[in-house]
């Protein structure tokens, strides 16, 4: 109760009411929804005043019952017309070929703190479909604002078996089985940076009239026969096939979620060169006999839904056979390399020709930076050297993407502007970079510089700071936390300096070492002939930590981070 | 004169799908070794206005982009037109790609989408009646080039019987040719204005009719640069209106906006509610201010009416359902400002960019109010939410148009002092002989800055702001924590915002024998836009978008038995657009560093930024520099 009432005092509205009523009978698939929000702050007005709910205008009908706003006197409001909008909602712009996709908007008068949103509708099949659809789906009982109840009510045939992972309420009502699942008082979820999902959070139910991960694969290899015969397109190998499907056919980013899991024909994809994850697989496994789809959840950290929803699954890619096992492409990622995809670690579920298995994914490329500093300071303090860098991986892929495209001009511009972040007044000598267009090897890049008044006397010395790549402090900013700190993917690096200094004597070397779950470190420094050799290593590892280790970690981290610059001369 | 109508003529063979000329020789031309920084080249880009007596006109705008990269390929793959039904339609009339070897493929009908315009993210615009027209080229490769001709019809011009355009004519790829052709009755007085260069100017007069033909060739493209104005405000442009005055603009929006000035009881009740008990009037005034901006929430719903996007919610209708957009709200203040005797106008302006004042084309795409007294004008937004300030500081130095029956003229209204929008950091550690430190960090922010740390605030859910003063303390050291923090009452606009923050920090520094050093990390804690001086060189001004100050004072009390051994130096900047300093000094077991920087005209000239940006640097690196103690020797 006292939880509640915490939560409830930094809360921006409470959901009073929120419960969905499914049917699925001959005439399809009918959503009854019931929706009661109070605002409690202005930044809930703002936050919850316009109603958004996305359909199919092509298939279904969108009716409002009601929608009214209650006022704390007891008054009710209802929107004015012009305040009921059909509106495309944001993926369609990228993805116009999926403009049936609609957003019904309800934008809601007087409010103010203490006056509710009440909200029902439904949403109807406009005819009757050729096919039952299948029946699955997700429901996540939590949100970052406090519960009062959360309601799915699920009214299907007696005789579809239903799978799920929470115990319903069960009714029988003629030939129909009723399903209700419910809560109450659900505490809110606090914000945090590097948290996991809402659907892992939970409690979340799962349902789907799959029985098993094999009947999901079975199905979906049935849905892949639309795919058809392959294009005429020569490839050389595979990873010259990856690689145009990556960077000459474009992706369209629009979600499965959307689209569903049907793929257009290979040829008409081939002839569009455009597409999103699912055609992309679809005409790559025209064309190569041991490639076979790929389901991806990427909101889950593990895999372990007992469930075999489709529901989860909002990323396709593509896992080609050798005599290692599988390597797994992400066709519709322009920007990473070949044998990179952003889900090493994930579990992904593989539909082989005749097979359906759960498989670790495994990059063949793993994500790695390697950075080197070489330079000096002469007598008057200036710093002169050149950064030699090459990224694999994650940095690869976030630089060809920041990068890529821009001219000449443009990327000495950017240039300077991280080689002014070394230190005030330093400027860029020259650049080279290398690998945006070819997704084969990584990216080089080559940054020569010059920093006048680096070294000041009798001042310590700061290592130059890696001026690219991953920052292991972003994800340890909070002094603690109430979710558990959630890394999706890992990263390694090693960034040597060496830096000849002539007449200067070190007296303190950095030198430090940390092990932990979520991070390894190591900081090595020595002199040699006039030269300073400062190396790091570090890897930030995927994982998922309890915030009760949160705390300890996060000292362990910056202690390492702290002063491992700085070489006292 | 014959280049005219060789560009006339040919622009009309154009519009004959059938007969469409052969590109290929023209694309063959246009090659990478000419353009090597480049993803793709506008090949011509013509742009033609069919103008009629009553302002209704016809525009047709043809396209052809041969495509360098892959890059090339995304940026142009998906051209993307917008239109408001309520004034215009647009069409798509001709699309298709010339592949590299000459072979057309045109682009079929299901590629061609039309839908509403999207609601984005934490967007507040919900507009069923403004479509997106989008054309997604198939079967496009790196060496195609991509050709469009669409037409708009307007049926419905904002003011009626006239005709105004702006026209860019640089973007960020390169541009073989563009050419506006202004084609309307002889007895339609038009007036233009060419600015940040040149173009070739031809005119011709036929039955009636004069076309106007406005060309360049050979447009470089334009290379972004971090705090660069405004597009519009450094590219080459031109403005064509009929429109023979700014005078007419305000009066045109007076007549349209003045209808909407009207009240009924329960507005005039509210009136009363906020301003019977209140004595001055200048509290009245600033009473009615803060109800409009922040009891009004910002959104846009469908645009009605037969001026709709431009005409104002009455303000009964905005006040009952408390939402509405810049106009609304600035109608509803208007109306509520009239009622106390206050005499109050809405007026129309840009806070994004400087309107040309010599030539009357609407640059406008923001409403505010005036209220005028002893014969000067005192400008207020109550779009904005969680302000102390009746404008915010990036709307100083810009242009405002009081709309007013007879028509008054465009304004500059001038910059406040900086000290009006000051952010003050005051530092405190007390360090022990262990390195553990203690302390305190505490901010106080008026005029922009106070509205800058109230609004984001007040935006952020209550549990972000711990993170938020966690990351700001993280400034100082990695490993520094923030304990506990105190702020003033958000909702208390009599009072400017302040909090405190409480901090500790172990392994502060380095010891090494009997030295001690350390650096003093970020006293904001809050990056606001990175280094603005980075670039070596700047082909455009740098704009800083508002006068600002903020002053940092910090003290730290030194630990048992130490004392100073080395401070840095102190340093000064001073010029006519910036001024900073940084002091230290020693008192006691105390030292005290104070800096302060000002931004006294927030754009720097292309030519005085070198010794501006050499200065500013050195300030900044001996900020940075650092205190070294040393054991004391008794």
């Amino acid at each position: 109760m006292w939880m509640w009432l915490i939560l409830l005092v930094t809360a921006d509205a409470k959901i009073l009411l929120d419960s969905t009523y499914v049917r699925l009978d001959r005439n399809g698939l009918r959503t009854y929804r019931h929706y009661k929000v109070e605002i409690l702050t202005e930044r809930g007005r703002d936050t919850y005043g316009d109603v958004k709910v996305r359909y199919n205008n092509d298939k279904y009908e969108f009716n409002i019952i009601r929608a009214v706003t209650i006022l704390p006197d007891g008054r009710e409001v209802e929107p004015e017309p012009k305040a009921i909008a059909d509106v495309s909602p944001p993926e369609v712009y990228d993805a116009p070929m999926y403009a049936n996709l609609r957003m019904k908007v309800v934008t809601f008068p007087a409010l103010k703190p203490g006056a509710i949103i009440d909200y029902e509708y439904e949403i109807v099949p406009k005819k009757r479909p050729k096919e039952r659809p299948k029946l699955y789906g997700d429901v996540v009982f939590s949100e970052y604002e406090p519960i009062k109840k959360k309601v799915f009510v699920l009214e299907i045939p007696k005789d579809i078996t239903l799978y799920y992972n929470l115990k319903p309420s069960l009714y029988e009502d003629g030939d129909y089985t009723v399903y209700v699942w419910g809560y109450e008082n659900i505490r809110k979820i606090k914000r945090e940076p590097y948290s996991p999902s809402l659907r892992e959070i939970g409690p979340t139910l799962y349902y789907s009239e799959f029985s098993s991960w094999k009947e999901l694969g079975d199905w979906l290899r049935d849905q892949f026969k639309a795919k058809g015969k392959p294009p005429q397109l020569n490839y050389n190998n595979i990873d010259e096939l990856v690689k145009y499907m990556k960077t000459d056919i474009r992706t369209v980013p629009i979600s499965l979620e959307w689209t569903g899991f049907k793929p257009n024909p290979a040829t008409q994809v081939y002839a569009n060169k455009y597409a999103d994850s699912k055609d992309k697989v679809a005409l790559f496994t025209t064309l190569v006999d041991n490639a076979y789809p790929v389901l991806v959840a990427p909101s889950l950290f593990s895999l372990d839904v007992k469930i075999a929803t489709p529901s989860i699954f909002t990323k396709m890619m593509v896992a080609i056979e050798d005599e290692y096992g599988f390597r797994f492409e992400d066709l519709a990622d322009e920007f990473g390399d070949v044998g990179y995809t952003r889900y090493d670690g994930y579990i992904g579920l593989v539909v082989t020709a005749h097979d359906v298995k759960l498989v670790p994914i495994r990059n063949k490329v793993r994500s790695y930076e390697k950075l080197r500093f070489s330079g000096m300071i002469d007598t008057n303090g200036t710093l002169t050297g050149e950064f030699n860098c090459h990224f694999i991986g994650r940095t690869a892929a976030d630089l060809r993407h920041t990068l890529r495209g821009k001219t000449v001009a443009e990327l000495r511009k950017w240039f300077e502007q991280r080689v002014a972040s070394i230190k005030p007044g330093c400027r860029l000598v020259g650049y080279e970079v290398d690998g945006l267009d070819t997704l084969l090897r990584g990216v080089t890049v080559k940054i020569e510089v010059e920093c006048p008044n680096y070294y000041i006397e009798n001042g310590s010395l700061t290592i130059p700071a890696k001026i690219l790549g991953t920052d292991v402090g972003r994800y340890f900013q909070l002094s603690k936390r109430s979710n558990r700190l959630t890394i999706y993917e890992g990263n390694g690096w090693e960034y040597t300096v060496t830096l000849y200094m002539e007449g200067f004597t070190p007296t303190y070397l950095p030198k430090k070492t940390v092990t932990t779950m979520a991070f390894e470190g190591k900081i090595r420094s020595e002199v040699k002939g006039g030269t300073i050799i400062w190396q790091e290593e570090g890897y930030i590892k995927r994982c998922m930590l309890c915030p009760c280790k949160y705390p300890e970690i996060r000292e362990e981290v910056t202690s390492f981070l702290l002063n491992k610059w700085r070489i006292v001369m | 004169m014959y280049r005219v109508m060789l560009i006339v003529g040919g622009f009309i063979i154009m519009g004959c799908a059938t007969r469409l000329p052969n590109y290929l020789p023209l694309l063959k031309t246009i090659t990478t070794e000419e353009y090597s920084d480049a993803n793709a080249v506008v090949v011509f880009d013509t742009i033609k206005y069919h103008v009629e007596r009553d302002g209704k006109y016809r525009s047709y705008q043809h396209r052809l982009i041969k495509i360098f990269t892959v890059t090339g390929k995304s940026k142009f793959a998906e051209p993307v037109f917008h239109y408001y039904e309520t004034y215009s339609k647009l069409q798509v009339k001709l699309a298709r790609v010339i592949k590299a070897d000459g072979r057309i493929v045109k682009v079929p009908k299901e590629n061609i989408k039309e839908f509403p315009m999207p609601a984005w993210e934490g967007s507040k615009f919900f507009l069923p009646n403004v479509y997106v027209v989008k054309i997604i080229y198939p079967a496009l490769e790196t060496g195609d080039a991509i050709e469009y001709i669409v037409e708009e019809n307007v049926y419905n011009p904002p003011m009626d019987s006239n005709f105004d355009m702006l026209c860019v004519f640089e973007e960020d790829e390169p541009i073989h040719e563009k050419v506006v052709i202004i084609d309307l009755p002889i007895d339609m007085p038009i007036r233009w204005k060419v600015k940040n260069g040149k173009l070739e100017i031809d005119s011709l007069v036929k039955q009636n009719r004069v076309t106007y033909v406005f060309r360049k060739e050979d447009i470089p493209k334009i290379v972004s640069e971090p705090l660069m104005p405004p597009i519009p405000e450094i590219a080459l442009k031109l403005l064509v209106t009929t429109v023979p005055s700014f005078e007419v603009w305000s009066s045109w929006y007076y007549k349209l906006a003045s209808k909407s000035f009207v009240v009924d009881s329960s507005l005039m009740a509210k009136i009363h509610e906020i301003t019977d008990t209140l004595e001055s009037l200048d509290a009245k005034i600033r009473a009615l201010f803060m109800f409009v901006s922040n009891n009004i929430r910002y959104v846009e719903t469908k645009l009605t009416g037969k001026k709709g996007g431009y005409e104002p919610a009455p303000a009964t209708v905005t006040f009952n359902r408390k939402y509405g957009v810049c106009r609304d709200k600035a109608a509803l203040l208007v109306t509520m400002l009239r009622e106390i005797g206050v005499d109050a106008y809405i007026v129309l302006c840009n806070p994004t960019m400087h309107i040309d004042q010599d030539i009357a084309v609407d640059e406008f795409n923001h409403a505010v109010v005036a209220i005028k007294r002893d014969g000067r004008y005192e400008f207020l937004d109550p779009t904005v939410e969680n302000t102390t300030e009746y404008l915010l500081a990036y709307e100083e130095g810009k242009q405002m148009l009081v709309c007013d029956e007879d028509g008054e003229p465009l304004r500059t209204i001038p910059y406040s002092k900086p000290d009006k929008h000051a952010l003050k950091v005051t530092l405190e550690m007390e360090i022990d002989t262990s390195c553990f430190v203690t302390g305190r960090l505490h901010f106080s922010a008026k005029g922009f800055y106070d509205w800058i740390f109230r609004n984001m605030l007040k935006k952020m859910p209550v549990e972000f702001r711990r993170q938020l003063f966690q990351q700001m303390v993280a400034g100082l050291g990695p490993n520094a924590v923030l304990d506990s923090f105190s702020m003033m009452e958000l909702d208390n606009f009599d009072e400017n915002v302040w909090f405190t923050l409480y901090y500790h920090m172990s392994e502060f520094g380095i010891k090494y024998g009997d030295e001690y050093r350390f650096k003093l990390g970020s006293r904001s804690g809050l990056q606001l836009g990175g280094n603005p001086f980075a670039l070596e060189e700047r082909r455009y001004p740098l704009f800083m978008h508002a006068v600002m100050q903020t002053e940092s004072n910090t003290i730290i009390k030194l630990p048992e038995g130490y004392r100073v051994k080395h401070l840095p130096d102190d340093m000064r900047l001073d010029s006519d657009q910036l001024e900073g300093y940084v002091k230290y000094e020693v008192v006691g077991d105390t030292i005290f560093v104070t800096s302060y920087s000002c931004v006294k005209d927030p754009l720097i000239p292309v030519e005085v930024y070198p010794e501006i940006k050499h200065r500013f640097d050195k300030l900044q690196q001996l900020a940075e520099q650092e205190i070294v103690l040393e054991r004391a020797r008794f």
